[in-house]
């Protein structure tokens, strides 16, 4: 395993939403190392604050910016230490890792996000809007509310602009589809065949999708997740 | 298939005496130590009959005893009832790094409240440093807590030692304020003494301690009672407020039956105590030697000596707790672990990290505690399971390759 | 239909019935690939992997290595071994991903490293909640070996 972890510096912290901040991190040496938008690093801390041991986040940055961006939403002792991180600190990162993202064979896309599972779809939809990508790309993003949806501002300019991605909201306490479901889905998509769907959120939002796409005949090899936990 | 319960610290099962003295008050002696009646004023006799009886065995005044639900409920009381009623004479206080959850959630929460706390250091064995003790105490220290005896590694604290520190400490304040009186008030010394009750003494003069805790369920007494001891000359901000039980530091109904159990506990515990803890120390000693001589790679976590007569706290090399506990679970055998996988915010024992263990070291601890049931024949038992268990670990695990 | 919302309980999974003195902490299939693991490679010494994935570390409390031997004709996995430093939930996620990545022939790579820790945790019946991560490094550590058989080939 390649655990070469580097130093990394806080340059920004950037309030996306209720709960919500991405950091801004810049290399304290050499140049941003290159990766695949939807995979995540390794963040650890430089004392023992929470340990010794290092959490995985997605990046919500894309290659060709020379930072690396992080969105977390607190919710523990690791995520509420992050937050507390003042402009200036170091902190080290893992070589990024995962192999959450599409493949280049697959055109038409789903992405289904649960709250903060939006960071890797983020980085994601920023590549390929900048190399203007030939994919389809539907985005199911689910919140409790517009205040706690991170990037949405951002996604539906995006959307409104660049005719390859779709978006459709759900804010759980306010729509009446107050889930995603397979019912909400086949509305939108017409049908569920022949599209790569990409599952990222809670082990619990995870797990419900998996499983639903399944029991609607969706073959396994056309689901991909990545669970927080 | 025989059980072998080995987690006698964790908690123990109820004296046979006991239960049959409590279920009386859980059946027709079912009154309210508050009511005018025969029945009521029973239940009252038998409530300060065993707050006497506590009383006796640490040495103070019944006044001073103050019945609780659990330990964690007095050692809260003392934190935060010292916290509520002293912050304005000052927000610091002092806590060892091993100290019971209880105590450093306490301190944690008070922390967030603007009180400044000191987590002292404790050596590879587990000893607190007292150096450090010293440098940490301020004039604006209200409470220094120290556990008497933590209950992961056995180790033993010289609470009268760490009491000195203290008093000598207060007494330069003292002449340094130009106080009326010869020693300062504050700092207050309080002790989780929940392992330690039924092992070692609990004469509050002998240990100088202000406030104390202890609770019914390590010492074959019942679960859901507990006791704080409070020096009379302290004021406790109360938890729980309402009807004025316990002198006003702890409403509700007192439950009658539970305090007769841990009256009763108490007085057994103390009346076995030389007996047991000989018997005990020479099991542990046997278990402790044996283990380290027949499964390589294993090392004793806490203090040689300074430990509690039943504990026993090992690390085996290349292999995880929670596996250990169920293999053992599997053939009857029931103990405890500090690795992660059994504690609620996955991190492992903070105990064992504290002692500078490693991590993975800390993964891989087994936590035995003996009780009053067991015997040499069981012991021989668990050496018999034991090494074939963590061989059989070692087989498996990624951390032990050729 | 709405997908279920997992309870933030420490939500022991106990099997069997609860009342009688059977049930256990985990699963029924949990209990066999923790007590009866399968696939574990006692002697790495001489074994010629077509690929090696590591993942966790001992400081975490979970530490997997899994070695596989890929069939170059079909692209399956033919073999799968593995060793553990984990609790329970971890032994008997690797044990039984092994056993799925093996049975029926074998699983072909590409579907294999799309395997999830939702297909693991089907398999055994449940973990709770807090041992989720378990099957997740189980998982990581076939990918990891997939991937390095791809790379050096």
């Amino acid at each position: 395993m390649s655990e070469k972890n580097s130093l990394f510096i806080l340059k920004d912290k950037i309030v996306e939403a209720d709960d919500i901040i991405t950091f801004k991190f810049f290399p304290v040496k050499g140049k941003m190392f290159s990766f695949i938008p939807g995979q995540f690093v390794n963040i650890y801390f430089l004392d023992d604050r929470c340990g010794e041991q290092g959490k995985p986040y997605s990046i919500s940055s894309i290659p060709s910016d020379d930072f690396l961006n992080i969105t977390v939403k607190k919710i523990g002792k690791f995520s509420g230490a992050l937050h507390n991180l003042k402009i200036g600190e170091k902190v080290e990162i893992s070589s990024p890792r995962g192999y959450f993202y599409p493949e280049n064979r697959m055109k038409n896309i789903v992405f289904l996000a649960g709250g903060i599972g939006i960071t890797p779809f983020y980085g994601i939809i920023k590549d390929y809007f900048n190399d203007k990508t030939d994919k389809n790309i539907f985005l199911f993003y689910s919140n409790k509310t517009k205040n706690s949806a991170a990037f949405s501002d951002n996604l539906d300019y995006l959307a409104e602009n660049w005719p390859k991605l779709k978006i459709v909201h759900i804010f759980t306490r306010e729509n009446e589809f107050n889930r995603i479901n397979i019912k909400m889905l086949k509305k939108y998509l017409k049908n569920l065949d022949k599209k790569y769907y990409f599952i990222c959120g809670s082990v619990g939002f995870v797990t419900g999708l998996w499983k639903e796409l399944k029991e609607n005949k969706v073959k396994e090899e056309y689901i991909r997740v990545e669970s927080f936990y | 298939m025989k059980t072998i319960y080995l987690d006698y610290a964790a908690t123990t099962y109820i004296d046979a005496g006991i239960f049959k003295k409590i279920a009386p008050y859980l059946k027709k002696n079912f009154g309210n130590p508050s009511s005018l009646y025969l029945i009521g004023r029973q239940a009252k006799v038998a409530v300060e009959s065993a707050r006497a009886s506590v009383a006796k065995i640490l040495g103070v005044n019944s006044r001073e005893i103050i019945f609780t639900g659990s330990g964690a409920e007095s050692d809260n009381l003392a934190i935060f009832g010292v916290a509520g009623t002293y912050s304005n004479k000052g927000k610091h206080i002092i806590v060892s790094k091993i100290e019971h959850k209880a105590v450093l959630e306490s301190a944690k929460k008070l922390e967030k409240e603007g009180f400044k706390i000191t987590y002292l250091g404790v050596d590879s064995k587990g000893l607190v440093n007292l150096a450090e003790l010293k440098k940490s105490l301020r004039p604006d220290t209200i409470l220094v807590s120290i556990m008497y005896a933590n209950n992961e590694i056995g180790t033993i604290q010289p609470i009268t030692k760490i009491s000195e520190i203290i008093s000598n400490f207060k007494k330069t304040k003292s002449y340094k304020l130009k106080a009326k009186s010869l020693t300062a008030a504050l700092p207050l010394f309080h002790t989780d003494a929940c392992q330690a009750a039924g092992a070692l003494t609990l004469s509050v003069k002998k240990l100088g301690v202000d406030l104390l805790t202890i609770n019914g369920s390590k010492i074959y007494g019942p679960k859901g009672v507990g006791c704080l001891y409070k020096s009379e000359d302290i004021k406790l901000e109360p938890l729980i407020v309402g009807g004025g039980q316990e002198n006003n530091l702890r409403a509700g109904t007192e439950n009658v039956a539970l305090i007769v159990g841990f009256g009763e506990a108490l007085k057994l515990a103390e009346k076995l105590k030389n007996k047991e803890n000989k018997r005990l120390m020479n099991l542990r000693d046997y278990l402790i030697k044996n283990i380290l001589k027949l499964i390589p790679h294993s090392r004793l976590n806490g203090h040689m000596t300074k430990r509690l007569p039943n504990n026993i706290n090992i690390s085996f090399d290349g292999i995880e707790g929670e596996s250990l506990v169920l293999m053992l679970d599997k053939q009857g055998v029931s103990a405890s672990t500090g690795s992660a996988c059994t504690s609620s915010d996955l991190t492992p024992s903070h105990v064992l990290l504290a002692t500078g263990l490693a991590p993975e070291l800390a993964h891989g601890s087994l936590r035995l505690t003996l009780g009053r049931k067991t015997t040499k024949r069981d012991l021989d038992y668990v050496l018999k399971i034991l090494p074939e268990i963590v061989h059989k670990l070692r087989k498996i695990s990624s951390t032990t390759l050729r | 239909m709405k997908y279920k919302k997992i309870k933030k309980t420490k939500g022991d999974v106990i099997s069997g019935d609860k009342y009688k003195e059977k049930s256990w902490v985990y699963s029924e299939t949990v209990k066999d690939h923790f007590f009866h693991p399968r696939n574990v490679l006692l002697d790495d010494t001489h074994y010629e992997a077509d690929g090696i994935g590591v993942t966790g570390s001992p400081a975490c409390g979970d530490m997997m290595i899994v070695w596989i031997k890929v069939d170059k004709k079909s692209q399956k996995i033919k073999e799968c071994k593995w060793r553990t430093f984990g609790c329970a939930s971890a032994i008997a996620s690797t044990s039984i991903m092994s056993v799925m990545v093996t049975e029926n022939g074998g699983m072909d790579i590409k579907k294999a490293m799309n395997l999830k820790p939702q297909q693991i945790l089907e398999r055994l019946g449940g973990l709770p909640d807090r041992k989720f991560h378990c099957s997740v490094l189980g998982d990581a550590a076939l990918r990891e070996a997939i991937d390095d058989y791809v790379r050096k080939k």
